[in-house]
């Protein structure tokens, strides 16, 4: 009897230390006065007072440098890899529900930062002033700490250096039907503001089906994009949860009849480490794929905020190493960044070779596209 | 010590069915009182209004004139508080604790110290002479040692009132006997108010100080056991109460059988208003048939030729029935009748050991001579 | 003779009456709070996904242009008319009908085949057979499916090659994905329900009724059909109810199975709408599915009364004439063990092995490793470790444990209260609605329930704070969903215990609290132990209703091994599965000795 009730009384003890845990992250957290000037040692000072950051990023490798900026600055950080829609969820239920406890998010989903978790105040954009010459201005507003190109690629070994596709119509074409591997667009919001924005680009698609066909496109959709994206959808595109398994996928050595996929381009790293046959589709028109940011914001009643800042500032200064520099594939957008020799180029010279994507539109265009896609894609 | 009044008692299951019926009864302190009647009569749901443990629809209970329940007032007593003992009918023991710990449970609820608690648990199992099974579990014991358990766990709170709810009938013949000279011994020993509820007239005769006879929820009849016994109240405590059954005599209107009407005749202080009389078997003796034509009411003494029809020996006595006037009655004889099933013979019984009932079945003043 | 005035003139004293009688035995009041507790835990949050069919969330805002709070029918338009509403709803609906119709067509032939081969014949080893099949009940439903891509599949999703790969055997699409492995998989899991309650139902048929029958002289054959199969019928149709239900609320075999081809069934569609961001779609799907399992399960607890599935398995213990197999022994036999290597030991032998190897089914030695279990970094993996070295798993670990605990606690004392009451109270109106109200959490599919205590308890309500993101939200839906579990053996239990113990108690002095700490609890040890012990180790392999409630923070187990999967680090994922296979096993081994209870014969009484 005796032994029940303790174990009663232990299997609550067990509850509380969770409960507790959050409790203490729910006091007030303290808002700092607006520095007249830019201090950054005080800002350490602060942050350290403050205790674990909680960051929630799309990449894994948050882990890393979260254990980088330990090494620094002294402040540990709980971060944790996850996609796009569960943090937008995690944010607006945190901040609705009063009980935040995550700092600092790496986003993806451009078009409802901009369109709603900015604009209703569920997450505060922040630039450390010291940069603010370093970053681009259209980097600044919601604040990019990393561009990735998301491009296609295919595996060199089965095609050789050629690549098999010249022109983005080709994946409209019977020979590409099934082997062509995309992350799903209804888990991924950045796939989804992409095919929006080939949507509202339909002189560009349609220039680009002359340059490849030297016909005119019969277009029975609404216009040249939208018929792009049915024809494509309808090529029996096949989803795939991550980037990586695109990669390993794709890159897989001894395969003869290898499919083509649309991913980020770090994942041609794992070409080392995995034996992969990844190569990008140098010199695909209308573009090679799309410029891919990651915004770095905090979130509105952050409980440890200073740290969050001293983060944001770490990861646009020197804390993008792992991201940038150690691997190939991604970029800062800080000016003074150094970057990866493997990456065929910087950030100039591809920016002349992606589609920037058209936030506002996307947010537009969403519900529409996603039902497209149920429409066209999904269906058998 | 203490006494306890039960003042128009109702409890009713369902909307139909009435467990007990108005009751109105008074047990004095120190008394050993039976609730008798068969199954379904009511006597241990009044048991269990005396305890709390179920609430009466209408009435009033008192303790010493203290009051326990009462509808008017609406208070109510709750059991942990009345102070008294019950013992179940199968002894609910508790099989996760020794005897021990079953016996000082009631201690412990009073608040006595673990020093104190041993002592009395020593006292009350000697009492009972089970000291040596103090560590055992339930478990472990047999029928008789669980009920002695029992009836530990009851007294060990020295409580003013004693319940008992058929706590011998799980048990054997011999075990039964033994328990029930216990019973007594300890009511003489100890002397607390007794109630007691059974089934079985035997034991409501042997322990009892007075019996009240229930059935269907009321009381027919509460009086010292020979009172009960000698002048039942009513023809249902009449039939209940002995064994054998008391011989039922009613007017027959066929020819030949007579017996009612004659009988009747001798009893004209009841005439008109006797509808039935009854006669023991232990009031009627199985005579030689002499003289017997004569005159039936020799003095205060009825006899009538009857036949023999059977004779069964029980081993300590004989019942032999006998047709008398066309009716079957049973006699009882203590020593082996001089005659055979077939024979002739003659019954006799004293006047005044006829019972007269009205047409209610109730008792009418007793027979006197003619 | 006292008669109580009446009318008005009575209400004091009655009204004084019941205030002594329930200080002295609160039961009702204590039953009418737990009933009320229930109904707000249950209906409540039904309730509020109900609301949230028509009413526009934040993340719909976003998409839809409507304004948060507004009130619409644009869901509900969406989910049952508009054009995407077939790759919504309907298909799903209409995959989930067939795959569980296909299910059950194997699932009961061959749970009533090998209930009657145990009880009715004389299979050699019948017994032992009889206690292997209570292992799929401890393993997680989606086990198989786990096993089943570490076999079967194919290059379709990329990734490490199975086992059939490596053999040079390209699966087709069909074979390693979509329905048809949902079926086989979901199949192997719940024919062991269907097992154990034909086993039950063979048990209690009372053989005096057959050999009646034959003393009148009627053919083995005759009887089957005309005695046995008429009294088998409520089992039968429990037993598809059943595995109707748990088809419905299933959502890792077919998540793991199904989303790589798009063969989406209900639970995939709810959690996928809610995953992308359309929670008003996402409740509409959640109503449906908890409107057709309360519908189904109703069916169940009407044509086959509840208690009738826990009537004690004594009897006089009559003398059961088994029939001789004969020449059928060889195939009879070979059947029962084929059941038994593919129910339990096939996929756990190839889930080990995966683990073993770095690409699954090439036996080269430098192919073997240790690294999933103890490497302190593996390079396909960025920042994991081996199993027994990695933080994040132990975390994940220690919070299933922890939570499992708390909510098999919770459960098996309000279990056993809920018996308590129920049998105190029991032919008031209040007794026999807290019986039912007990039960209900049993009818709502696991995925709905989560997604409306999700919908519910995220948002503040009057003292009670915001839920959302704890680990009391997961433990609290725990505890409600496996409550009805607890309560039957309560009832059972306490109606064989009476009222006596607790009445002499009483006698002796002893107020409500007292009873039930001294007497009531410790005489029910054993519905105790089996009312903790069943629902921990249901909440240790829990993942339907976990998936929707489970954050970063309140990482557990069954979440982890999904994690894994979408990662692609297999061998970690199966790694996580036996890890989560072992620590059941282990409770309950332990607790098996601890307190000498006999687990199959409480599981035979749960299905």
């Amino acid at each position: 009897m005796k032994k029940l009730v303790l174990c009663v009384v232990a299997a609550f003890a067990l509850m509380a230390g969770g409960a507790k845990e959050s409790a203490a992250q729910k006091e007030a957290p303290k808002q700092p006065a607006a520095p007249a000037g830019f201090d950054l040692e005080q800002l350490v000072r602060e942050a350290r007072k403050e205790g674990q950051l909680v960051a929630y990023f799309t990449s894994s490798r948050i882990k890393d440098v979260g254990d980088n900026f330990e090494k620094k600055y002294g402040i540990k950080v709980k971060g944790t890899k996850m996609a796009d829609p569960e943090q937008a969820e995690r944010v607006i239920r945190e901040v609705d529900s009063r009980n935040v406890q995550v700092d600092v998010i790496g986003f993806e989903d451009g078009p409802l930062l901009e369109g709603k978790l900015l604009p209703e105040g569920y997450l505060v954009n922040w630039m450390p002033p010291d940069l603010a010459d370093q970053i681009p201005k259209d980097d600044q507003n919601p604040l990019v700490f990393l561009w990735q190109p998301r491009i296609f690629g295919y595996n060199f070994e089965a095609f050789g250096d050629k690549p098999p596709m010249t022109n983005v119509w080709e994946m409209t074409e019977a020979r590409w039907k099934g082997k062509i591997l995309v992350r799903d667009p209804a888990q991924t919001p950045a796939n989804l503001a992409f095919f929006a924005t080939i949507a509202s680009n339909p002189a560009l698609m349609e220039k680009a089906y002359a340059d490849h066909t030297k016909r005119k496109l019969e277009v029975k959709e609404a216009n040249a994009g939208w018929e792009f994206l049915k024809r494509f959808f309808q090529n029996d595109v096949v989803t795939i949860p991550s980037d990586g398994d695109i990669g390993d996928a794709v890159g897989a050595a001894g395969q003869k009849d290898a499919p083509v996929g649309f991913y980020t381009l770090t994942k041609q790293r794992d070409n080392k480490t995995k034996d992969l046959k990844l190569a990008t589709m140098k010199g695909m028109q209308p573009f090679m794929g799309y410029a891919l940011p990651t915004y770095a914001l905090m979130i509105k009643g952050a409980p440890h905020p200073n740290a969050a800042k001293l983060f944001i500032r770490y990861i646009l200064s020197d804390g993008h190493q792992p991201w940038t520099v150690r691997d190939m594939g991604a970029f800062s957008p800080n000016v003074k960044a150094a970057t990866n020799p493997e990456n065929e180029g910087s950030w100039a010279d591809w920016s002349g070779r992606l589609l920037k994507l058209d936030n506002k539109v996307a947010l537009k265009l969403r519900q529409e596209i996603l039902d497209f896609w149920l429409q066209h894609g999904v269906k058998k | 010590m203490a006494s306890i009044e039960l003042q128009g008692v109702t409890k009713r299951f369902g909307s139909a069915v009435m467990a007990v019926d108005g009751l109105d009864l008074t047990i004095r302190s120190g008394s050993f009182v039976c609730l008798l009647g068969p199954s379904g009569c009511g006597k241990t749901t009044t048991l269990r209004m005396i305890a709390g443990l179920d609430l009466p629809d209408e009435g009033e209970i008192r303790l010493d004139g203290r009051i326990l329940y009462s509808t008017a007032s609406g208070e109510y007593v709750p059991t942990e508080k009345r102070g008294m003992g019950l013992v179940f009918q199968s002894y609910a023991l508790w099989p996760h604790m020794t005897v021990a710990g079953n016996v000082s449970f009631g201690l412990e609820m009073q608040g006595l110290d673990r020093e104190r608690r041993r002592a009395r648990v020593a006292e009350v199992l000697e009492l009972l002479h089970i000291g040596e099974l103090a560590a055992r579990y339930p478990a472990q014991l047999s029928g008789g040692q669980q009920q002695r358990v029992a009836l530990a766990r009851m007294l060990a709170v020295s409580p003013d009132i004693l319940l008992l709810d058929e706590p011998l009938s799980n048990l054997d013949a011999k075990l039964r006997l033994e328990m029930r000279a216990e019973l007594k011994r300890l009511h003489k020993t100890i002397g607390n108010t007794i109630v007691y509820v059974t089934h079985d007239q035997l034991e409501a005769m042997t322990m009892s100080t007075e019996i009240a006879v229930m059935h269907q929820g009321r009381l027919q009849q509460f009086a010292p056991p020979m009172t009960i016994y000698r002048e039942p109240a009513n023809l249902t405590v009449a039939e209940f109460v002995g064994s054998p059954p008391m011989n039922i005599i009613r007017p027959s209107g066929r020819p030949g059988e007579g017996l009612f009407d004659q009988l009747a005749e001798l009893f004209p202080a009841g005439a008109g208003a006797v509808r039935t009389i009854g006669v023991r078997p232990d009031d009627l003796a199985v005579v030689a048939a002499t003289g017997a034509a004569a005159s039936p009411a020799a003095g205060r003494r009825w006899i009538r030729p009857a036949r023999v029809e059977t004779i069964l020996p029980t081993g300590s006595e004989w019942i032999v029935g006998l047709r008398v006037e066309g009716h079957g009655l049973f006699a009882r004889a203590v020593e082996e009748p001089a005659c055979v099933p077939g024979d002739e013979v003659a019954l006799a019984a004293p006047l005044e050991r006829f019972h007269l009932f009205d047409a209610d079945g109730r008792r009418l003043s007793p027979s006197g001579a003619d | 003779m006292i008669r109580a005035a009446s009318g008005a003139g009575r209400l004091v004293p009655r009204l004084r009456m019941w205030l002594c009688a329930v200080r002295s035995d609160p039961s009702p009041i204590a039953a009418a709070l737990l009933a009320a507790a229930l109904v707000w835990l249950v209906l409540a949050p039904i309730g509020s996904m109900l609301i949230d069919t028509v009413r526009v969330q934040v993340r719909d805002s976003a998409t839809t242009g409507l304004r948060t709070g507004e009130w619409t029918l644009s869901f509900l338009q969406r989910t049952f008319t508009s054009r995407v509403s077939g790759v919504l709803f309907w298909t799903p609906l209409a995959n989930t009908i067939v795959v569980a119709a296909l299910v059950s067509l194997i699932a009961l032939p061959l749970g009533a085949g090998l209930a009657w081969l145990t009880v009715r014949t004389d299979l050699p080893g019948r017994r032992i057979l009889s206690s292997v099949m209570v292992v799929p009940y401890m393993l997680p439903s989606w086990t198989f499916a786990v096993a089943w891509l570490t076999l079967l599949k194919n290059r379709r999703l990329g990734g490490l090659p199975s086992f059939a790969e490596s053999f040079g055997f390209a699966p087709p699409d069909w074979l390693a994905y979509g329905a048809l492995p949902i079926v086989i998989c979901e199949a192997l899991h719940l024919f062991p329900f269907a097992f154990l309650l034909f086993g039950n139902a063979l048990r209690s048929v009372d053989t005096q009724l057959e050999e009646s029958a034959r003393v009148l002289g009627a053919s083995g054959g005759v009887i089957a059909r005309r005695i046995i199969l008429p009294l088998l019928r409520p089992a039968l149709l429990s037993a598809f109810l059943l595995i109707f239900s748990r088809v419905l609320g299933s959502f890792g075999t077919p998540y793991i199975l199904g989303s790589g081809v798009k063969f989406m069934m209900l639970p995939t569609a709810l959690y996928g709408s809610f995953k992308i961001g359309s929670p008003g779609v996402a409740a509409v799907i959640a109503t449906v599915t908890i409107a057709l399992g309360i519908s189904l399960l109703a069916l169940d607890v009407f044509f086959v009364r509840e208690f009738k599935r826990f009537v004690t398995m004594g009897g006089k213990g009559s003398l059961r004439r088994a029939a001789p197999l004969g020449g059928l022994r060889a195939p009879a036999m070979l059947t029962a063990g084929a059941a038994c290597l593919i129910t339990t030991l096939l996929p756990l032998a190839s889930l080990l092995a995966s683990t073993l190897m770095h690409r699954p089914g090439v036996f080269r030695l430098d192919n073997f490793t240790l690294d999933y279990w103890i490497a302190a970094a593996i390079p396909a993996m960025p920042g994991q470790r081996g199993l027994f070295l990695n933080a994040d798993i132990a975390a994940s670990a220690w919070n299933s444990l922890r939570i499992a605990c708390a909510a098999a606690v919770i459960c098996g004392l309000v279990g056993l209260f809920v018996g308590y009451l129920v049998v105190r109270l029991p032919s008031t109106r209040l007794g026999v609605f807290l019986r039912q109200v007990s039960f209900l959490p049993y009818l709502v599919p696991s995925i709905g329930f989560a997604a409306a205590c999700l919908s519910f308890f995220a948002v503040a309500r009057g003292p009670v704070p915001s839920l959302y993101g704890t680990m009391t939200l997961l433990v609290l839906v725990m505890a409600v969903k496996y409550l009805p579990f607890a309560s039957r053996s309560g009832i059972s239990a306490m109606m064989q215990m009476g009222g006596e113990p607790e009445e002499a108690a009483r006698v002796c002095g002893a107020g409500w609290l007292r009873r039930l700490a001294r007497i009531v609890v410790p005489i029910q040890k054993h519905a105790l132990v089996a009312g903790i012990v069943l629902p921990f180790i249901s909440g240790m392999k829990e993942q339907s209703l976990v998936i929707m409630l489970a954050t970063p923070g309140t990482e557990v187990l069954t979440t982890q091994v999904l994690r894994f999967v979408d990662y692609g680090y297999s061998q970690l994922a199966n790694a996580v599965v036996l890890a989560i296979v072992g620590i059941v096993f282990a409770f309950t081994f332990i607790l098996e000795k601890l307190t000498g209870s006999n687990l199959a014969s409480g599981v035979s009484g749960t299905g």
